[in-house]
C-alpha cells in the first residue's frame, strides 16, 4: 500500500490535488484522464514499481503535445543531430529530459524497454538529468520514443540547442588533490602523535626519526601537487601586479615548507608538515565547497534553447518536409503550425495569422497580422496553420541579433575592492613583520632565532581568514539560496549582489501571473446569458476565450452548442437554445465598427444584441506589493520596464508609491537594455529581474541578470541567476542577505586577526614550537569555518 | 558493434553457502551456549576436550568464520553477479573457495578441542590451517575481481567497494598475523614477543572485527536493504562517503584494545582518538540504513525480512556508538577485563551480524527455490525470541561487567580490598551468568526454527540452479552511449584496476619479507633481571597455552592501586620479552596470574589443578585432573629451544642439546617438593611442567621468597 | 616497538592502495552521477528480456 491511494483528495499518478471531476481506476483515483491513461500503461506492463518507490512520482503534462507534432523526428537529416552512433540496427543517441526529478523517473526510464522493445538500453545520467538511449531501428524509432517518453509526461528537450550537447572534459584535478592532501594530511597527523602525546616518556630515536622522515615524504605530494594551485594563481597575479588571497598563502606554505626541511634535516626539529598539510586540506575543500554550483541548471543559454529543431517547408508542388532551422533559407516557403515558435523573420502569405509575441516584447495578448505584413522571429502562431516565406536566416534575426551584442564589462563591487585592498595590506604587514624580527635577532647576533622568527611569522599568518572563511561563506550561502528555489551563478555575483541600489522589473511574466489574468464584465449579462457566452467561449482556443473560461470556471456545463464558428483574429459565434452568441471584436459581434471603447476588450452580443465587453487584466503575484514597499524602506529604486501597453499604469502607480521609482510601457527589448545602460552609466549598480527573451539583452547588459522561471528547469535566457516565481517575492532578502554575507566574513577576519596576533606574537620571540603551531592551527581554522558557517546558516533562516 | 549476451548467474554456490551458514550457525551457537552453561556448571566440563578453555575458541572460530563468514559470502556471491550483471568469475574457484572454506572449519572443529591452538583470539588456527586460509582467501580474490573485471555494469555499486576492501585487507592481517616459526606439524611460535606480539594480535584482532564483521555487513546492508524495502538507500552520496571515510579510519583504530596495557601512551592515545572519530561515519551508514525505509514503516510491519534489518541495523549502530565509548581510557579503565566487552561483542555479533544474516536468509531463499516463505508466522516467532534473545543475553552482562568491576576497585575505609577474595567477585555475578544462557538459548531456538522454515521452504520450492540473464557486454555499451565515447576507455579501465591490484599484492609480498628483520631486532631484553624460561617452564607455558587458560586468566596488572593491591607490581613491557605468543588475555573470568609465581606452594598448585572447589570453594574453574596423568612429551623440546633461538632468545649456544636432561632435573625437584607432602607424582607428568610455569611467572623483576 | 613500523608502513600502504582506488574510480567518472546506481540496482528483471543479440 502506498499513501497516495490511501489519500482521497491527491492524485495517485501526479499527487496533484483532485479539484472537479475525478478519475477512478482500479480504486485508484487520478485527477485527469491523462494520468489514468498513463498509469494504465504503467500497470500493463507491471511496472507499478514505479509508485512504490515515491508515491506519486508521476509528472502532470500541461502542454499535451500533438503526436503529429513531433514527426519531424523522421526527418533523417534531423534525427541524425540527435544520434551519437548510427549501424544498420543499432543506433545511440540522448535526450535531455528536464522534468526527470526523482528515484521512480530514474527506474521507469531505465526500463524503457518493457515499453518500447526495441529500447536495447537506456541509462540515466540524474544529475544532468540525461537519458541515454541504444535502440534496434528495426524495431522503433527516435520518433516512436521520443513519443512514448512525452507520452509518459517525460517530454524530451527538442529545442535547437538540445543537439548541440556541449559535454565539457570534466576536470577532476581538485578532487584529486582533495584525495592526495587529506590522505597525506591524515597519516602525517598519525605519524606526529607521538610528537603530542609523549610528554615526556622518550620515543624511540629510531622510530622518531622514521615518523619525521615519512612526514616528509607524504608531505612532498601535497607541497607539489596540492597545493600547487596556489603557487599558480599567487603567480598570476603577480604578472598582473595585484595581490590575490593566494599570495600571502603561497608565502606561507612555502616557509613552512623549507621550515620543515631544514629542521628535519639538521634533526633540530619535527617541522610544520602537520600543519601545513592540514591547511592546504581544508584551504581546497573551501574552495570545492565554494565552486558546487547547480550542475542541472544552465545560466548561459541562446535563442537556439527556444527554436524549434525543424521547420516544415514547402517544396515544389506543395509537398511539405521538414527540414532543420539552420536550412532556412531567404525566400524558402514555410509552413507554420499552431503553438509553433517561427525561427526566422517572415513574410505573411496566408490571410491574416495571430502571432502570439508575449516571448519578445511581453504582450501578453497576440496581435493580428494581415497578409504581406512582416513577423519576427520568436512570434508564436496562434490557430489555423499559417504559410509564410523566410525573408532571414536563423541567425541573422532581429531576435538573434539581441544575443550577438557583447555581455557589457561589469565594475567589480566595492567588495571585491575591498578584499582585494585587505589581503594586500595584509600581507605587506606580515613581510614587514617578518622582516623587522628578523633583523631585530639578528642585530642581537642569533641568527638562527632571526630566521625562526621570520618563517614562523610566514607560518603563522598564512592561516588567514579570507582563504578559508569566504568560500566556506558563500558556498553556504549559495547552498542555501538554493534550497529556497534561488540559484546563484557563482559566489561573485553574491558581492555584486550586495552591492545593488536599483532594481529593474519586467513587467509581464515577471512580477504579474503568467497564465492568470483578471477578466470584468462590463455591460448587462443575467447570470444565464453569462453561463451561455462562458460556453461558446470554452469551444475556443483564443487566449481571451481561455482567460473568459478560467474565470467563470463554476459556469461551464456540457450544454449543447449548434453551429459553431471561430473565425481566428475575429472571435467565436455558437448558437445555444436558439440564441446566437457571438465573442469577438467590436465589428465581428455587431457588424460596425467600435467607437472610442478600449482596445484590450472583448465583445459579446447575444441575437446581434450587443450586450457589453470583457476587460482583461494582469493580475500581480500576490506579494509583490509588499516587496515593492520593503525595497522602498531599504531605499532602493525600482524600475517597471513592460513590453505591454499601458492599461494597469494606474493599479501599478499605487503598488509602488516610492518617490524613486519609474514605469515605462510599450518597451521594446532594445529600449529595456539601453534603460539600463543609462542608470549603470549614472553609477547605479543595476539588477534586471525579467523572464522571457524579451528581457534577454537587459539580463546582460545589468550587474546582475535574474530570469524569473514558473519552473527552473525550464528555458530561461543567459543570466547570473535563475529564481523560482515564488520565490521572485523574496528578492530583497536576497539583498540583505548577501549583505551580511559580506559582513560575516569581515568578522571572521577580525577573528581571524586575533588568532595571528597571538601566534606572530610566539613568531617573533623565535619560539614557535611545532606543537603550538599544530595546536594554534586547527584551531584556528576549523573555529574559523564553524563560525562563518553558523552564522551564515543563521542569517539565512530569515530567507525561509 | 553492440553484442547483447547471454549468460546465467550461479545460484548453486549461493545455495551452498547459505546451508553451510545455517548448518555452522547452529554449531556455532551450541557451543557457546554450552561454553556459557560451563561458566554457571563447572561439572559440564566433561572430557579434556570438552573444557572451557578449548570450547571458548571454538566458539568464537565457529561463529565468526563459519557463521559469519559463509553468510557473507552467501551475500556477496549473491549480489556480485547481479551488481556486476556477470557470472562469477570461475566456477571452479568459486566451488574450491567453498569447499576449501569449510574444511578449514572442519579443522578448526577438530584441532581446537585437541588444544592445538596459537592462542591468538579469532587467530588460533595453527599454521598449516592458517597457510590453507591464505590460500582460500587470495582465491576468493581472484574470484572477486575477476567477477569484477568482467562486468557488464560500468558502475561500482558501493556495495562492491565494501567487499573489495574486505577481501583485500583480510589477506593482509590475517598474514601478518599468523607469521609463526613451526615447531612441529602442530606447534608453532609467533615471531612477535610479548608487547609486539600483543600489538600485532589487537591490531589484527580490531581490524577483523572492522573488516570482516563490518565492512562485508555493510556492502550487503546496502544491496540487500534497498532490495528488500524496494526503494533506493536514502542517499547514495552518503554511502559514498560513509565508505571512504571508514577504510581510511578504520585501520588506526587497532591499539585502543590495550589500553592501559604495557603499550606507550601515544599508541593508546591513537588508538582512542581514530576510534573515537569513526563513530561519525558509522553512525552515517546507520542513519542511511533507517532513513533508506522513511515512508515505507508501513511496509516494516508486514515484512519479517525488514524487521530483522532494521533491529540488525540499530544494533550496529548501538555497537559502533559503545566501541569508541569503551575506547576512552577512564570508560576501559571500568570496561576491561569484565563481561561488559562480552556483550559488546555480542550486541554486534548477534544483533549486527546475526539479524542481518537471518534477514537476508529470509529473503533470498525464496528467490532461489522459487517460492513464497514456507511459514510468515514461524519467521516472526523467529524475530521476536531471536530479538529477546540478545537483550536477555546483553543486559545481564552490561550488569555483570559492571558489578564486578566495582567489587574490584573497591577498598574498605581502612585502604584495603573490600574484596580481596577474587572469587566474591565472581559468585556474585554467577545469576547473571545464568541469565546469559537463557538469552542464548532463545537465540538459538529461533536460529533453529529459522532453518526448519527455510529447510521447509527449500524442499517444497523448486531450486533455479541457473537463472538466465542478458547484458550488452560492457566496451559495447561504453562505444554507444557515451557521447566521447572511445574505444580505449575500455582497455584504459582494465590497467588501472590491474595497478590498485598489483600495489596490493607487491605490497603484501614486501611485508612477508620485511617483517622478519624487524622482528630479530627489536628482541632485545630491556630489563637486565628477565630471563628466558627454562625448557620446564617452556613446556609447562605450552600446556597453559594448549588448555586456553589465556581465556579466563589475563597475566597484566594495570596501573591501578585496586590491581596492584591485588596482584602485585603492575606489569612492565619488558618481562615478556621472550614470550612467543603473549598470554595478556583479555577476560578474567578468573584472577591474573602473571604474579602468581612463588604466590602458592607448589602443593596447592597441584590440589586446585586435581579439583579447584578443594581449594577455593565455590570456584567454577574446570578440573585438570588429567593434567596428573599424561607424560609430558619432550620430543619437541629441542627443537623449541632452536626456534626460541632463531627468534633471538638468548639461551647459549648448544643449549638445545642438553634441553631435556635440564627439564628432567628441574621436573625432579618440584615432584620431590610434592612427596614432601605425601603426593606421589612422577616428575613426567605435565602438571609438573605447569606448575613450574606458574611458579616461574612474573617472579623476573620480584625477589624471590 | 619497531613492529610497529611495519604496522604503520602496511597501514600506509593499504591506505595508500585504496587512495589508488579511489583516484581511479573519480578518474572513471564512478561518482558522477551519485543517484541513478542506487536505483539501477532495484532492476532484477534485465532490461533486455525478449529480444536477441543484435
Amino acid at each position: 500500500m502506498n499513501a497516495a491511494s490511501l489519500n482521497p483528495t491527491v492524485c495517485y499518478h501526479c499527487g496533484d490535488h483532485i479539484i472537479a471531476k475525478k478519475v477512478e481506476f482500479e480504486n485508484k483515483l487520478f485527477c485527469c484522464d491523462g494520468c489514468k491513461l498513463v498509469f494504465q500503461v504503467i500497470s500493463s506492463n507491471d511496472l507499478c514499481k514505479y509508485y512504490d518507490i515515491t508515491d506519486s512520482p508521476g509528472v502532470k503534462d500541461p502542454s499535451n503535445v500533438i503526436r503529429s507534432a513531433l514527426s519531424f523526428l523522421d526527418e533523417p537529416e534531423i534525427a541524425d543531430k540527435f544520434y551519437n552512433f548510427k549501424s544498420a540496427d543499432l543506433i545511440a543517441f540522448s535526450f535531455f529530459i528536464p522534468n526527470m526529478h526523482c528515484a521512480s523517473c530514474i527506474w521507469l526510464l531505465e526500463n524503457l524497454n518493457k515499453l518500447d522493445a526495441g529500447v536495447l538500453i537506456s541509462e540515466v545520467h540524474f544529475i544532468k538529468k540525461k537519458v541515454s538511449i541504444n535502440f534496434d531501428p528495426h524495431v522503433t524509432s527516435l520518433r516512436k520514443i521520443a513519443e512514448l517518453l512525452s507520452f509518459i509526461g517525460y517530454h524530451p528537450d527538442l529545442s535547437l540547442g538540445s543537439t548541440k550537447t556541449i559535454e565539457k572534459e570534466k576536470n577532476y584535478s581538485r578532487i584529486y588533490k582533495i584525495g592526495v592532501a587529506g590522505f597525506c594530511f591524515g597519516n602525517i597527523m598519525l605519524l606526529s602523535f607521538p610528537e603530542y602525546f609523549s610528554n615526556q616518556e622518550i620515543i624511540d630515536s629510531t622510530l622518531a626519526k622514521l615518523f619525521t622522515v615519512l612526514n616528509l615524504a607524504l608531505a612532498i605530494p601535497v607541497f607539489f601537487y596540492s597545493a600547487s594551485e596556489f603557487f599558480l594563481n599567487a603567480f598570476n597575479s603577480f604578472k598582473q601586479k595585484v595581490i590575490n588571497m593566494d599570495v600571502p598563502i603561497s608565502i606561507g606554505i612555502l616557509a613552512m615548507f623549507l621550515r620543515s626541511i631544514w629542521e628535519i634535516s639538521t634533526g633540530s626539529g619535527p617541522g610544520y608538515l602537520d600543519s601545513m598539510t592540514g591547511l592546504i586540506f581544508f584551504m581546497l575543500i573551501g574552495r570545492f565547497f565554494q565552486d558546487r554550483t547547480f550542475k542541472w541548471l544552465s545560466f548561459e543559454r541562446d535563442y537556439s534553447s527556444y527554436f524549434p529543431i525543424s521547420v516544415e517547408k514547402y517544396g515544389e508542388s506543395e509537398s511539405i518536409k521538414s527540414i532543420p532551422v539552420e536550412n532556412v533559407a531567404i525566400n524558402d516557403v514555410l509552413n507554420i503550425k499552431n503553438q509553433e515558435i517561427i525561427p526566422v523573420d517572415v513574410l505573411l502569405i496566408s490571410d491574416f495569422a495571430n502571432i502570439d509575441y508575449s516571448f519578445i516584447t511581453g504582450e501578453s495578448f497576440p496581435v493580428e497580422v494581415k497578409r504581406g505584413e512582416k513577423i519576427f522571429a520568436g512570434g508564436k502562431q496562434i490557430g489555423t496553420n499559417i504559410k509564410v516565406v523566410a525573408q532571414s536566416i536563423v541567425s541573422k534575426s532581429y531576435l538573434t541579433s539581441l544575443w550577438n551584442k557583447q555581455k557589457a564589462q561589469k565594475n567589480i563591487s566595492k567588495y571585491q575592492q575591498m578584499v582585494h585592498k585587505i589581503s594586500s595590506n595584509f600581507i605587506i604587514i606580515t613581510l614587514l613583520i617578518s622582516l623587522v624580527s628578523f633583523v631585530f635577532w639578528y642585530l642581537n647576533n642569533d641568527f638562527n632565532r632571526a630566521i625562526n622568527a621570520m618563517t614562523s611569522v610566514l607560518v603563522i599568518a598564512c592561516a588567514c581568514a579570507l582563504a578559508l572563511s569566504a568560500p566556506f561563506t558563500f558556498g553556504n550561502i549559495l547552498q542555501i539560496l538554493g534550497k529556497s528555489k534561488m540559484y546563484l551563478k557563482g559566489n561573485e555575483v553574491i558581492e555584486d549582489i550586495a552591492d545593488i541600489n536599483h532594481i529593474v522589473f519586467d513587467k509581464t511574466g515577471t512580477i504579474t501571473e503568467v497564465n492568470q489574468t483578471e477578466v470584468a464584465f462590463v455591460g448587462e449579462l443575467s447570470p444565464l446569458e453569462l453561463r451561455l457566452v462562458v460556453n461558446v467561449a470554452n469551444n475556443s482556443n483564443h487566449p481571451y476565450s481561455k482567460s473568459i473560461v478560467s474565470n467563470f470556471s463554476n459556469l461551464i456545463a456540457n450544454i449543447e452548442v449548434n453551429d459553431l464558428k471561430e473565425i481566428f483574429g475575429n472571435g467565436i459565434q455558437g448558437n445555444i437554445h436558439g440564441k446566437t452568441i457571438k465573442i469577438g471584436k467590436h465589428d465581428f459581434v455587431v457588424k460596425e465598427p467600435s467607437g472610442l471603447l478600449p482596445t484590450n476588450a472583448t465583445f459579446v452580443s447575444i441575437d446581434n444584441e450587443l450586450k457589453g465587453y470583457f476587460l482583461f487584466h494582469n493580475k500581480f503575484r500576490n506579494g509583490i506589493e509588499k516587496l515593492f514597499k520593503r525595497l522602498n524602506d531599504k531605499k532602493i529604486a525600482i524600475s517597471v520596464l513592460s513590453g505591454d501597453n499601458d492599461t494597469e499604469l494606474g493599479s501599478l502607480n499605487e503598488m509602488l508609491m516610492g518617490a524613486n521609482s519609474k514605469i515605462l510601457f510599450f518597451q521594446k527589448p532594445e529600449d529595456k537594455r539601453s534603460y539600463i545602460q543609462k542608470l549603470r552609466e549614472k553609477g547605479e549598480s543595476v539588477m534586471m529581474v525579467g523572464d522571457g527573451l524579451n528581457d534577454a539583452g537587459a539580463l546582460l547588459e545589468s550587474n546582475v541578470g535574474i530570469a524569473v522561471s514558473e519552473d527552473v528547469n525550464n528555458f530561461v535566457p543567459s543570466c547570473d541567476g535563475i529564481i523560482d516565481a515564488k520565490a521572485l517575492i523574496k528578492i530583497d532578502k536576497v539583498i540583505t542577505y548577501s549583505k551580511s554575507g559580506i559582513n560575516i566574513i569581515i568578522a571572521s577576519f577580525i577573528l581571524s586577526l586575533v588568532y595571528n596576533v597571538i601566534g606572530i606574537g610566539f613568531a617573533v620571540t623565535g619560539n614557535l614550537s611545532p606543537v603550538i603551531a599544530a595546536i594554534l592551527m586547527p584551531i584556528s581554522t576549523i573555529s574559523l569555518v564553524l563560525f562563518t558557517v553558523f552564522l551564515s546558516t543563521i542569517a539565512g533562516r530569515k530567507i525561509k | 558493434m553492440m553484442k547483447l549476451e547471454h549468460f546465467s548467474y550461479d545460484n548453486r554456490i549461493v545455495k551452498n553457502f547459505a546451508v553451510a551458514t545455517m548448518v555452522w550457525g547452529i554449531v556455532g551457537m551450541l557451543v557457546g551456549l554450552i561454553a556459557a552453561l560451563q561458566l554457571s556448571y563447572p561439572a559440564l566440563n566433561i572430557s579434556e576436550y570438552l573444557t572451557f578453555g578449548r570450547l571458548r575458541p571454538l566458539h568464537t572460530n565457529a561463529v565468526v568464520f563459519a557463521f559469519v563468514g559463509n553468510g557473507m559470502f552467501m551475500g556477496i556471491y549473491y549480489s556480485l553477479q547481479r551488481l556486476c550483471k556477470s557470472r562469477m568469475y570461475s566456477d571452479f574457484l568459486s566451488n574450491f573457495h567453498f569447499w576449501g572454506w569449510q574444511s578449514i572449519i572442519v579443522s578448526a572443529a577438530i584441532t581446537l578441542p585437541l588444544g592445538i591452538t596459537s592462542s591468538k583470539e579469532y587467530a588460533e588456527l595453527e599454521w598449516p590451517i592458517d597457510i590453507l586460509i591464505a590460500i582460500v582467501w587470495v582465491v576468493f580474490t581472484i574470484n572477486l575481481f575477476g567477477t569484477i573485471l568482467k562486468r557488464r555494469e560500468k558502475h561500482l555499486y558501493v556495495a562492491i567497494w565494501f567487499y573489495i576492501a574486505t577481501a583485500v585487507t583480510v589477506a593482509i592481517l590475517h598474514i601478518v598475523n599468523s607469521l609463526a616459526i613451526p615447531v612441529g606439524l602442530f606447534k608453532s611460535y609467533s615471531v612477535f614477543a610479548g608487547v609486539q606480539d600483543a600489538l600485532v594480535q589487537w591490531w589484527y584482532g580490531h581490524n577483523a572485527v572492522a573488516f570482516f564483521l563490518t565492512t562485508p555487513y555493510l556492502g550487503l546492508m546496502y544491496y540487500y536493504l534497498p532490495k528488500a524495502a524496494n526503494r533506493p538507500v536514502y542517499s547514495y552520496r552518503l554511502s559514498i562517503i560513509h565508505f571512504w571515510a571508514l577504510i581510511f579510519l578504520y585501520i588506526w583504530a587497532g591499539p585502543h584494545h590495550l589500553l592501559y596495557t604495557s603499550l606507550p601512551n601515544w599508541a593508546q592515545s591513537l588508538g582512542t582518538v581514530f576510534s573515537i572519530m569513526l563513530i561519525a561515519p558509522s553512525w552515517g551508514g546507520m542513519i542511511n540504513g533507517l532513513l533508506t525505509l522513511r515512508g515505507a514503516w508501513d511496509r516494516v510491519r508486514d515484512d519479517v525480512v525488514l524487521k530483522f534489518y532494521v533491529v540488525a541495523v540499530t544494533a550496529y549502530g548501538m555497537t559502533t556508538f559503545e566501541g569508541p565509548l569503551l575506547s576512552i581510557k577512564s570508560v576501559n579503565a571500568i570496561s576491561h577485563f569484565t563481561d561488559w566487552t562480552i556483550a559488546h561483542a555480542h550486541l554486534g555479533a548477534l544483533g549486527w551480524n546475526g539479524m542481518l544474516t537471518f534477514g537476508i536468509l529470509y529473503w533470498l531463499i525464496p528467490k532461489l527455490f522459487n517460492r513464497d516463505l514456507y511459514s510468515r508466522k514461524l519467521a516472526n516467532i523467529h524475530f521476536w525470541i531471536g530479538t529477546l534473545g540478545i537483550i536477555f543475553y546483553v543486559i545481564p552482562l552490561y550488569f555483570a561487567g559492571f558489578t564486578q568491576s566495582l567489587m574490584w576497585k573497591q577498598f574498605t575505609d581502612e585502604g584495603v580490598l573490600k574484596y580481596p577474595n577474587f572469587l566474591e567477585t565472581v559468585i556474585q555475578i554467577l545469576p547473571m551468568y545464568y541469565w546469559r544462557a537463557v538469552g542464548g538459548t532463545l537465540f538459538l531456538t529461533g536460529t533453529i526454527i529459522m532453518t526448519y522454515n527455510l529447510y521447509k521452504t527449500m524442499v517444497l520450492g523448486v531450486f533455479i540452479k541457473e537463472e538466465p540473464a542478458s547484458a550488452p557486454a560492457l566496451s559495447s555499451q561504453e562505444n554507444h552511449s557515451e557521447h566521447d565515447g572511445h574505444w580505449h576507455r575500455k582497455i584504459e579501465r582494465r590497467p588501472v584496476l590491474l595497478l590498485v591490484l598489483c600495489t596490493i599484492v607487491i605490497l603484501i609480498g614486501g611485508v612477508v619479507e620485511m617483517v622478519p628483520t624487524f622482528v630479530i631486532k627489536s628482541n632485545v631484553p630491556t630489563i637486565s633481571s628477565v630471563k628466558p624460561y627454562t625448557p620446564l617452564e617452556l613446556e609447562g607455558r605450552d600446556i597453559y597455552v594448549r588448555e586456553g587458560c589465556y581465556t579466563c586468566h589475563s597475566q597484566m596488572i594495570r596501573p591501578f592501586r585496586s590491581e596492584t593491591e591485588r596482584y602485585g607490581e603492575y606489569s612492565k613491557a619488558g618481562e615478556f620479552v621472550y614470550d612467543h605468543p603473549f598470554q595478556w588475555g583479555s577476560k578474567r573470568t578468573g584472577p591474573d596470574l602473571h604474579r602468581i609465581g612463588g604466590k602458592y606452594p607448589n602443593l596447592w598448585h597441584y590440589h586446585h589443578m586435581i579439583e579447584p572447589s578443594s581449594m577455593s570453594p565455590g570456584s567454577i574453574m574446570p578440573a585438570y585432573p588429567f593434567l596428573a596423568e599424561k607424560d609430558l612429551n619432550t620430543k619437541l623440546t629441542a627443537k623449541k629451544i632452536r626456534v626460541m633461538q632463531q627468534l633471538g632468545v638468548p639461551y647459549p649456544e648448544g643449549f638445545d642439546k642438553i634441553a631435556v636432561a635440564e627439564l628432567e632435573k628441574q621436573a625432579e625437584l618440584i615432584s620431590k617438593d610434592l612427596e614432601k607432602a605425601q603426593i606421589q607424582i612422577s616428575s613426567k607428568k605435565e602438571m609438573v611442567a605447569l606448575i613450574a610455569y606458574m611458579q616461574r611467572l612474573g617472579t623476573d623483576i620480584k625477589p624471590k621468597n | 616497538m619497531h613492529v610497529i613500523i611495519v604496522l604503520i608502513i602496511l597501514s600506509i600502504l593499504i591506505s595508500g592502495g585504496f587512495l589508488v582506488a579511489f583516484i581511479w574510480s573519480v578518474k572513471k567518472g564512478q561518482f558522477d552521477d551519485d543517484v541513478s546506481p542506487s536505483v539501477r540496482i532495484l532492476n532484477d528483471k534485465e532490461n533486455f528480456k525478449n529480444n536477441d543479440s543484435i
